[in-house]
This record gives C-alpha cells, structure tokens and sequence, in this order.
C-alpha cells in the first residue's frame, strides 16, 4: 500500500474501476498542455524538485579559502482535488450497475486537468510554477470576437516565431470560447477557419479551456517540459457512514527552457 | 521397491552450491508448482458394505522451498498441502501435507505424505528432468521408503503399499492416480483404494524466499503504478478536433 491509501477505502474492485475509468476519460478529455509540451515521467512522489544543472553563488563563505554555492532547483508543486461519492452508489456497482453517478469525480478531474493547464499556460506564482504565457517576451497579438480574421492573426504569430527562430510545426491551445468559434466560422468561399490554421501551423488546434484566448507554441520539442513526479492518481482520504472522502492528486514541476518558443494572442 | 542408487561417494559432508531460484531447478517437479483446484476428483475407498465411490473437490496448493542438503545430497521442493471436500459437505474429507522433492544429481522425486489420522510415508521414483510423467512407490516394511501407520490403522487398515502416477497435461493441468493397497480384517483379498483428479492451476506459485533475497536489483518487480496513467497526450488526436 502506498500513500493514497486506496486498499482502505470501503470501495470494492469493481467500483474503483468505474471511478478510474471515470476520472481518465474527463482528464483527457480537459488536459490540454500535455498536447504540446515535452513530458517526462512519472518520476515518483518522492521526487521534490527538478535539477536545472545552474548553481547560484553565495556571499558569505563557509569558511576563509572556500567558496560556496547553491544548486538551483525547479520545486515540484502538488495538486489535491477533494470530492466524496456516495457508498450507496458505490454498492450499485457490485450488482452490476455500470451507470454509477459520478458527477463529482468528472467535476474534480475537470478542477485538477483546469489546475495543471492553468499553471503551464498562465504560471502558478504560488507554488513558483512559470507559465508559458508570461515567460513569452513576444507582444501579444490582439485579437476579437470576428474569427473569419483568426488565419491572418495567426500567421502574423507564426511570422514572429519564426523571425525569432523558432522553427515549427506550430500547435495553438485555444481558450473554450475561441475554439467554438474558429470550429463554427468559415471565411469567403466556405474554407473552414479550423482547416485554415492547421495549415498555417503544420499542428493542432486544441480546445484548452484554461487558457485565455489562445497560444501558438512550437512543437519542435525541447522548449518545454512538464516533469511529473506523481501522475494524476486517485487516493482515500476517509469515509463515514454515507460517503467516502476520495481526491484526485498529481505532483508535477514545470521547465521553461525556450521562453520565445510561443506567443499570446490576446484580447485587444 | 524403489530402487535409489547413492550417487554420492566417501565424502558425506561437503555440500554442493545450490540454485537459490527453486522454480529454474524443479525438474519434473515443476509443472507442479501453484495453486490448483478440481471438483472430479474421484475416490474409491472400503465400508463395511464393500466399498464406495465418492467424488469430491480438491484445493493442493504447491510452493517452493529454499534448496535443502544433506551433505553431498541436493534436494530442490515443493511444500504441499492439498485439502479435500466432498460434494456439499462442509467437513475436511481428507487433509494432506508433505514434501516433493526433486534430486537432479540422482534423477529421482522423494514424496512425502502425512495425514492427521496418524499416518505416514516416504515414496520415490526415479524420473527425467522433463518428465511429464512419473511414478512413485513406498512399501511397509522398507527402511527407506516405507508406511508407518498408527497402531489402530496397523490392526484395521493396514496399508501395505502405496503408489502414485503424476502425469503432466498438454493443457496446462496435471493428473495423479493414487493407490494404496489395504489388508483389512475379515476380507480375502487386499483392497485397493484409489484416488483420482485432474487439477487446474487458480493462481501461480510464490517464489522461494532465497529466490526473493537474492534477485538482481533489476529483475524486483518496480512498485505497483497506481496512477490513472494519462502520461503525455502529445501523441494522441486533438481532445476535439
């Protein structure tokens, strides 16, 4: 048994089953920077920070003749979202329901998969996570509501990258809004702008919901890279009578190593 | 009677290196190795009537034991315990436990066989190192491989050889025919109890705990991942598109 616990908690095999399947399907369904970033993992829970091979000079010697010097270190920040399911519930699964209600497992790995997507877009300043956006030292594009002008604002984005030589395929993470209406637009001539901007980037357009109007990042690889020391696992927390008090738990530290690889395309 | 032929010259007290891994060095012996069930067993044994034909179910469970020296002798086994119902009977029918035991420097399996109506022995038979089938036998009265039997079964039922027949199947199970041989007051002739099953594995065996001890760093099993394993996405399609 490890540290989740989940042997003690009152949820026989074929429930934790439905609960795993669950939580898998919303987590991919909502996780979207793990699309286009680097990932290495999992390296375990008891993995605490990320060795980023620089040290840091220190004022004051340990002793007269000695220098000192201070590893820098990426701290791998945790993630805990909480929900409870009902033991009744639960019990239908033993007798062979497969409709289990599981909105609060669906509503916490929406919360977690938003946690880990908002902290790679727009930084976790809290736990000392970067973001892609604000370590990005390229001027926000500004864009609006009309979509039928999205190719071109991409394509002046794409332009930037690449005179800052970052090479492509590109990929843009787009905010639930945007994505919606990129999908519904088409431009003069009924050329669909979703197919438009695949072409212009040679990557994805991918629905990210924690992310503000939209980023264009380079899928060349090496720019950026999610280290996960625990990936998404659902532990025991405890029960009483009625529910069971589960959580949805990830550790992970998050490594800029290009800053110039992506470009905001914001609200103007 | 067995014969055993002692392969182990003048010196009796250097003792050989063994395998720590017990499951590589089984021999014939090693399709027996895990946790089997069967519910056709089949059992012919004496009543005052005659004698009676039963089925019943079977749980013999076979697991590795470290390898064992006597001197020069190498023995590499399996502890067994096999416990038998009848058909809707809650009660043991027969309880069982002992030895298999594998000798590779003389080619032989050794058997032992203890029951709690006070009742032992010692059975071998020689045997390939792939055999899939082998037989074993033990007598009353031999020093080696004989039946010592309580003095209430001595009188009654006094078994006076015991034999039994392994056969290992193509499909993954194996079979054993077991025959003891009784001389019973007030009867002519000898009775011959037999017992029959065809036994299917449930589980596999547990490895040696020298064998546990002694592998490689490398080849432990890695702790269980017990996360949901969403790893990377990068290669997967588009979440909607």
């Amino acid at each position: 048994m490890n540290h989740l616990l989940r042997e003690l908690a009152p949820i026989t095999d074929g429930a934790w089953e439905q609960i795993d399947a669950e939580a898998t399907r919303s987590l991919k369904h909502y996780l979207a920077a793990r699309r286009v970033v680097d990932f290495e993992g999992p390296l375990g829970w008891d993995t605490s920070s990320v060795g980023l091979g620089r040290i840091e000079p220190l004022k004051a010697a340990p002793v007269e003749g000695v220098e000192g010097a201070r590893r820098t270190v990426l701290p791998v920040v945790e993630f805990r979202a909480p929900f409870s399911l009902s033991l009744a519930e639960l019990s239908a699964a033993e007798r062979g329901a497969t409709d289990l209600d599981l909105a609060n497992v669906i509503a916490a790995s929406r919360s977690a998969a938003l946690a880990e997507d908002g902290a790679i877009f727009h930084g976790y300043e809290a736990g000392g996570v970067a973001g892609i956006i604000p370590s990005s030292p390229h001027a926000a594009i500004a864009i609006g509501k009309d979509y039928s002008h999205y190719p071109e604002h991409v394509a002046k984005g794409v332009a930037v990258l690449r005179d800052a030589d970052i090479a492509g395929p590109y990929a843009i993470a787009m905010g639930a809004r945007c994505y919606t209406g990129v999908v519904e637009t088409t431009e003069h001539g009924g050329y669909p702008v979703f197919e438009h901007l695949r072409n212009i980037l040679g990557g994805d357009v991918i629905w990210a919901p924690a992310v503000d109007w939209a980023v264009i990042v380079s899928q060349r690889g090496g720019d950026y890279e999610i280290h996960v020391g625990q990936d998404f696992s659902i532990g025991y927390a405890s029960a009483d009578a009625g529910s069971v008090q589960l959580y949805i738990e990830e550790s992970l530290a998050f490594r800029i190593n290009t800053p110039e690889a992506a470009l905001h395309l914001s609200h103007g | 009677m067995v014969e055993h032929t002692d392969v182990y010259g003048a010196d009796i007290y250097t003792e050989p290196d063994g395998d720590p891994d017990t499951l590589s060095n089984l021999g014939p012996l090693r399709a027996l190795a895990g946790i089997w069930e069967s519910t056709k067993g089949s059992d012919d044994h004496p009543v005052v009537e005659g004698d009676l034909h039963q089925e019943f179910s079977e749980h013999y469970e076979l697991q590795p034991i470290d390898f064992q020296t006597n001197g020069p002798q190498l023995f590499y086994g399996l502890r067994y315990h096999t416990h038998i119902l009848q058909a809707e009977q809650l009660e043991t029918f027969h309880d069982q436990v002992g030895y298999w035991l594998w000798e590779p420097a003389a080619s032989m399996v050794t058997f032992t066989l203890a029951i709690p109506r006070g009742q032992v022995l010692l059975a071998a038979g020689p045997a390939e190192v792939d055999a899939t089938e082998f037989e074993l036998t033990a007598a009353v009265g031999s020093e080696i491989h004989g039946i010592l039997s309580n003095p209430f079964l001595d009188r009654a039922f006094r078994t006076t050889s015991y034999r039994i027949h392994v056969t290992v199947n193509d499909d993954g199970t194996w079979s054993y025919e077991e025959e003891g041989i009784l001389n019973i007051p007030g009867r002519d002739e000898p009775f011959h109890h037999i017992d029959r099953n065809t036994l299917s594995k449930v589980a596999d065996a547990t490895p040696n705990p020298l064998a546990t001890l002694t592998a490689p760093a490398a080849a432990v099993s890695p702790p269980a991942d017990t996360s949901l394993g969403i790893g990377s996405l990068r290669n997967e399609r588009g979440n909607l598109s």
